[in-house]
């Protein structure tokens, strides 16, 4: 065969199998519009998030803040941060809005206040950033970007040297790429629907009717056309009402930004005693860059006459000493000894009733936290 | 930039080959080299620094300084910045914690220490200093073209896991691309390798350590666990570089660029001599003829191989889990020099199996600390039962199956590196399903091992 001829039988293969695999990873996703559905969801509601893109769902929330104006106090953290819910404490989300992304650390939360500094829509009074714990497994994302923003947001907002843009932008659009071709966009997409008939749905659902551990209703009452069809032939029996792992939960953002679902299957398993953790990610001296994203993150807030406060959430842990743990130290030490303002919970890691597992802390400590910030 | 990101194989590649051919032949240097430096600019700036600092460094020594260069002190002179460089990124960290416990001197490097160690650093200046050993020996001529000089350093394909290459290797290649009009780039080699070291990479290695790091033998496992993760280690370690190595081998053939094989199916070796003639063939080729040979080779052949040893570790890592990493291999070549009568007696299939169990043990050295290594070894040669049930079940030793397979059981040379064509193996289809099945995992990728030496 000659070179000539295998590069076009293999790059037309290639491309093939691309445009066949970007087909059926969008397939059935975004059949409606997030966004303005968004706007429509009540307390006690979630607008379910199936299909919705990491990007699309800080947009979603952002949009409404740009058009409802802003809140008293804003919340920018990662994912850990994502059930603390305003609502379920008696708030409103005029009171305090979630703008968790899943793994969002100080360089693109200040990308997110940039945007929303240009726009006015910086919170009116407090600006809530959560600052990863040592301990989390995402320790390194606070001073590294995750590119799960917008792609004009760094465009636009990253005030970077040229060079980081370019990367930045290079990075995300590699991310989206592998986000489209990946496997649990194509094959989960196709076999969640016909095959296990998980059905995934959309719009807006009362949080009481979520459930995150049994197929929404049980498989059978629902369109998976593929085993329906089986049972109807007798060839297969059907499915008790049991987990379906494959299914997942039925997650969505609450009106205050948060994330909503019933948490029965949650658990708080404390780490048990000498866990290792693994070696400190990050290099030798990052508290001082740790200080510096503070530093501009506070200066957002000086400028527009906002408090900023950082925040470390608790891990629900036995007491655990490490590099990283001394390398927090180090940061808040010293952005406290340059007037920022650090609420470090990190002692609390005993208080069960703070968690709804390992990593995710309640409502109640944002309650908890609230207080503190009021005092 | 990673080989198995999306951003590398979608974006940056294609249009890299694209602008490749459709520029003018006296430009294609200039866009190799543009390219190189943006591939490698990806990871950081002062990576990116680093890297055109050395080049120009480098360059310009041997450009300018035409009647010195056979003088010793221009040689310390020229390797020394590469050298310096190599050793403030990589090993001052080491070198304070070893002399300074008390972190009294480390305060007044933090400029430096706050940088993560530069991607494949020690691969370039081993690259570089090679060219500037070789000019001053006379053994090639000083490169007057800086673009043949900047392209031989940076070229993307080989710049951050290897192989380390020679400038003669590469020099007359780059000018035949720079001044040939008619290129015929060999595409059914360059995908093959390409797609094959994707799953290589994607398929066993990162599939393998997902295996292997969901337990912690040393937290109730048994000796069987303990088995299991050594082996399985070796096969990680295995295919995750020779699957760099292979994606280079065929991203350098459609810039119509050949580079040598790095592992020439290594686990095949019958002793640990002959493991370091077909592991990292080009890293251990570069320690015989700078370092072994420069310290006078066979005239005192046991220190002498613990030297070159012991920086082979060194180089790998700076830490004393890669120091003893390279003394366990010096004590493995010296063992088999001293009763290479006996062995020479065994079976070839007995030479195989104790080479590649004695190499086995060594490798956990390059993921855990001494003490972890020190756990898991203790486990391994306990003989005991796992506390409750094995850690490893027969999915996972059925996983490890298959790269063992390949290694063992497969000749490379006969569907890798085959000359004549095989209508499966070779088919486009066959290579284009394999590399989109890879892309569609490539969530599941992780970062070369190699990256961090």
């Amino acid at each position: 065969m000659t070179a000539r001829r295998y590069l076009i039988i293999y790059l037309s293969a290639i491309l093939v199998l691309g445009i066949g695999v970007s087909t059926l990873s969008g397939w059935g996703s975004d059949p409606y519009n997030p966004r303005t559905a968004f706007r429509d969801v009540k307390p006690g509601q979630i607008l379910i998030d199936n299909g919705i893109k990491e990007w699309d769902r800080i947009e979603i929330r952002i949009d409404k803040t740009l058009d409802e104006g802003p809140p008293r106090i804003g919340l920018f953290g990662s994912h850990v941060t994502q059930y603390l819910s305003a609502e379920e404490i008696g708030y409103s989300d005029n009171d305090v809005m979630n703008y968790f992304v899943m793994h969002i650390g100080l360089p693109e939360i200040a990308i997110v206040l940039r945007h929303l500094e240009a726009n006015n829509a910086l919170p009116k009074e407090t600006i809530l950033v959560h600052l990863h714990h040592p301990h989390s497994p995402n320790w390194e994302h606070i001073i590294y970007g995750i590119w799960e923003l917008p792609i004009f947001y760094y465009v636009k907002y990253s005030r970077r040297r040229i060079s980081h843009t370019i990367r930045d932008v290079v990075r995300m659009a590699g991310a989206r790429m592998r986000d489209r071709l990946g496997l649990e966009n194509t094959l989960f997409n196709i076999i969640d629907g016909p095959v296990l008939g998980c059905d995934a749905q959309h719009g807006i659902m009362a949080v009481d009717e979520t459930s995150d551990v049994e197929p929404k209703p049980p498989a059978v009452k629902q369109n998976g056309t593929i085993r329906k069809t089986l049972i109807a032939m007798g060839l297969m029996k059907a499915p008790r009402r049991v987990f379906n792992p494959a299914c997942g939960p039925t997650t969505g953002l609450r009106r205050d930004g948060s994330s909503g679902f019933q948490r029965s299957s949650f658990k708080a398993d404390i780490v048990p005693d000498g866990e290792a953790l693994k070696p400190n990610p990050l290099a030798a001296g990052s508290a001082a860059e740790i200080v510096r994203q503070m530093q501009g993150i506070a200066e957002t807030g000086r400028r527009n006459g906002r408090r900023v406060v950082f925040f470390v959430p608790p891990i629900y842990e036995k007491p655990r000493e490490s590099d990283r743990s001394n390398m927090l130290d180090m940061a808040v030490s010293k952005a406290r000894g340059e007037g920022m303002q650090v609420i470090d919970h990190r002692l609390l890691r005993h208080e069960r009733e703070l968690f709804f597992s390992q990593i995710y802390t309640s409502p109640r400590y944002l309650r908890r936290l609230l207080t503190e910030l009021n005092r | 930039m990673n080989f198995n990101t999306a951003e590398f194989l979608l974006l940056f590649l294609p249009v890299q080959v694209i602008l490749f051919y459709v520029v003018r032949p006296r430009f294609r240097l200039f866009i190799l080299l543009l390219g190189s430096i943006f591939f490698y600019g990806m990871s950081s700036d002062i990576a990116g620094f680093l890297l055109v600092n050395t080049i120009l460094w480098a360059g310009g020594i041997g450009y300018i300084s035409s009647k010195m260069i056979h003088n010793s002190g221009w040689l310390t002179l020229a390797i020394f910045p590469p050298f310096l460089l190599l050793f403030l990124f990589k090993y001052l960290d080491f070198t304070l914690t070893a002399v300074d416990p008390n972190d009294q001197l480390r305060s007044s490097f933090q400029f430096i220490l706050k940088y993560a160690l530069p991607a494949g650093i020690s691969f370039y200046t081993f690259q570089i200093a090679s060219y500037l050993i070789d000019v001053h020996d006379g053994k090639v001529e000083r490169e007057k073209n800086p673009l043949v000089f900047a392209v031989f350093a940076a070229f993307f394909p080989q710049l951050i896991a290897g192989p380390i290459l020679r400038f003669h290797e590469l020099r007359d290649q780059l000018r035949f691309i720079a001044a040939e009009r008619n290129l015929r780039p060999d595409f059914p080699r360059a995908f093959k390798f390409i797609s094959v070291g994707l799953a290589y990479k994607i398929f066993l290695a990162d599939v393998l350590r997902r295996f292997q790091e969901t337990h912690d033998v040393s937290a109730g496992g048994g000796s069987l666990d303990a088995a299991y993760a050594v082996l399985a280690y070796s096969f990680i370690i295995y295919f995750d570089f020779w699957a760099y190595s292979l994606m280079a081998i065929g991203l350098a053939k459609l810039f119509c660029i050949e580079l040598p094989r790095n592992f020439l199916e290594p686990y095949k070796s019958t002793s640990p001599r002959e493991f370091w003639r077909r592991w990292h063939v080009t890293l251990s080729f570069w320690l015989r003829d700078y370092v072994y040979l420069k310290i006078g080779g066979n005239t005192a052949y046991i220190r002498n191989i613990a030297i070159v040893f012991l920086a082979c570790g060194l180089w790998h890592g700076a830490g004393w889990n890669f120091l003893i990493w390279g003394g366990y291999h010096a004590l493995l070549v010296i063992a088999h020099h001293l009763a290479r009568e006996p062995w020479g007696r065994l079976p070839g299939f007995v030479q195989i199996t104790i080479t590649f169990m004695f190499v086995s043990l060594g490798w956990p050295l390059f993921y855990n600390g001494i003490e972890e290594y020190g756990a898991l070894i203790s486990v391994l040669f306990a003989f005991q039962a796992p506390t409750d049930t094995a850690q490893f079940g027969y999915g996972d030793w059925l996983y490890l199956a298959i790269p063992a397979l390949i290694v063992f059981a497969t000749r490379e040379d006969r569907w890798l590196f085959n000359e004549n064509y095989n209508r499966f193996l070779d088919s486009p289809l066959f290579h284009a399903g394999l590399t989109g099945l890879s892309l569609m995992f490539l969530n599941f990728g992780r970062t070369f091992i190699y990256f961090q030496f």
